[in-house]
């Protein structure tokens, strides 16, 4: 496949980016995403760096007083964050939130964690062990809808045993 | 420092019998992004800090059981050339070469690892031979739990765990499998499959050995999206979207020896007849053949050797490898000569 920036060489580097629901093909190749900046040493590839490219069509809205906004931990400052795509520290999270949102949208389509918790989160044992479940029973349904009876029963044991673990052990448990 | 590895072999996660898909599929690998709470990210930590991060991930992984023959690598004491080392066994990066206090914690069998003050303060890793990433999925995140007993990590309900770049945050996990589709290539479907998979949120990029070209065959597959999608979903999705790939690649083989038998028999006995003999192989010309020979072993045309032995070969023919295996620095020349003398004797042994 040719690359379609330069029109010139084979492309190397595939995908596509999704923002608010149009999505954006990439296909690179190898000195234009160099010149993108999103591939290093060591044919590295940094996505990041697509993201603070994007970063100068935000620009114009921002009123120039955002810009002093400063991490008290870190120090970071927002023309910083914009001009590396990266964040100094975790509390970093909280400075930016407000420019954060609307990033974290633009890269991933949406902005809210459904993943892992840290176990020692509080309730953080449970939770996963849910997460689990759920994944269990779909796992249970796919089984039951392809007639793989076996797997299913299996399938079936493992929540049962995950279900009364919960229950003995109150919340938090380690696996 | 001499690296605790043995250097003849790649990792003994690699040599595993049966790798599921191993046709198709080289290998698997999960890698999460973690962050300790109470410090700076490490591209603007502080010396101090970046000491006390590496400390303390140090004592975490003692801790665990499942890094209890692991090694602490630090890599400011390590030559070029062990560094290097570590990067054609896909253990560290340039990143990590580049931090300035950074460390590698390795178990023996090299399936596992921690990369500490990388991009962020650790990146947690597993890899399995073969499409197993559910499997590979379940082993990084009990070792994350295991060290996560002892270190405080950086995570906010609403997203996630924190990472330095906002492009990991959330799971901070990138999952990516390294496949090779000689088939796909030479039936020009390549190109119809990178789309698709670059529009179902998966990036696809050649994949490379020594050199700047990217080896013709091999792709590496990941997810683009950390954030909004629970760790089993995206490791699923890559695993499906996968085993999709590969019955199109064996369809592909399947119509290329019906089609034109006689040419692909050709290839893969010259490749054997130069791999064999040859007193000169270049980086390039070596994984040319080696490719080939992949398929040797899924037309079952070549009995002495296995898929397990030629992705070995793919480690040990680079040249960090080959400067470490005779012991000293080598020049290009000198290169070719000692990956055609290595490539010569590996496959004159017979499997077990
Ligand atoms: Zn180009
Ligand atoms: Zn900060």
């Amino acid at each position: 496949m040719q690359c379609k920036r330069c029109k010139k060489n084979e492309a190397k580097i595939h995908f596509a980016k999704i923002i608010n629901n149009q999505s954006t093909e990439y296909h690179l190749c190898e000195s234009c995403a160099k010149e993108m900046n999103i591939m290093g040493a060591n044919h590295e590839f940094h996505l990041e760096n697509l993201i603070a490219g994007l970063a100068p069509d935000a620009e114009p809205e921002a009123p120039a007083a955002e810009s002093k906004l400063a991490c008290p931990v870190c120090g970071l400052t927002s023309g910083g964050f914009k001009r590396t795509g990266r964040l100094g520290c975790p509390r970093c999270y909280e400075t930016f939130y407000d420019e954060l949102i609307p990033l974290l949208r633009k890269i991933h389509g949406s902005s809210h964690h459904t993943g892992k918790v840290p176990m020692r989160l509080g309730e953080g044992g449970a939770h996963n062990r849910v997460r689990e479940i759920k994944k269990l029973r779909r796992d249970l349904r796919e089984a039951i809808s392809q007639e793989e009876y076996e797997r299913a029963a299996h399938i079936r044991d493992q929540i049962k045993q995950i279900e009364s673990e919960l229950k003995s052990t109150g919340a938090v448990n380690e696996s | 420092m001499t690296l605790p590895l043995n250097m003849e072999n790649t990792g003994p996660w690699m040599r595993a019998d049966g790798a599921p898909d191993g046709d198709v599929v080289v290998s698997s690998r999960v890698r999460l992004a973690r962050n300790l709470a109470q410090h700076a990210f490490p591209h603007v930590a502080n010396d101090t800090a970046l000491r006390a991060v590496r400390q303390a991930v140090s004592d975490a992984a003692e801790r665990s059981k499942m890094l209890k023959n692991a090694h602490v690598i630090q890599i400011e004491k390590l030559s070029d050339i062990e560094k290097q080392v570590l990067v054609e066994r896909h253990l560290i990066n340039q990143r990590l070469i580049e931090s300035k206090l950074g460390s590698v914690i390795v178990e023996r069998d090299e399936a596992l690892s921690v990369m500490v003050n990388e991009e962020d303060h650790l990146r947690i890793q597993a890899m399995e031979p073969g499409l197993a990433m559910i499997d590979t999925w379940r082993v990084v995140d009990s070792l994350d739990n295991d060290l996560e007993a002892t270190l405080d990590y950086a995570f906010r309900p609403d997203i996630g765990y924190c990472t330095a770049c906002p492009t990991n945050v959330g799971t901070g996990m990138r999952a990516s499998v390294l496949v090779h589709l000689p088939g796909l290539v030479e039936t020009k479907q390549i190109d119809k499959v990178l789309k698709a998979v670059s529009h179902l949120g998966l990036a696809v990029r050649g994949f490379y050995g020594e050199g700047t070209e990217p080896m013709s065959n091999f792709f590496q597959i990941s997810n683009q999206i950390t954030l909004s999608r629970g760790e089993e979903e995206i490791v699923d999705n890559i695993e499906k979207i996968t085993r999709q790939i590969a019955s199109k690649e064996r369809e592909a083989r399947k119509w290329m020896y019906s089609e034109d038998h006689l040419h692909v028999e050709d290839t893969i006995f010259r490749a054997w007849g130069i791999l064999r003999h040859a007193r000169l192989l270049s980086s390039k010309e070596a994984m040319s053949h080696v490719s080939a020979l992949r398929l040797a072993v899924y037309y079952k045309l070549i009995h002495d050797i296995t898929t397990q032995m030629l992705n070995e070969l793919f480690v040990l023919i680079q040249p960090a490898h080959l400067c470490v295996s005779s012991g000293k620095d080598l020049q290009a020349e000198e290169r070719d000569v000692a990956r055609a003398e290595l490539i010569r004797t590996r496959l004159r042994m017979k499997t077990a």
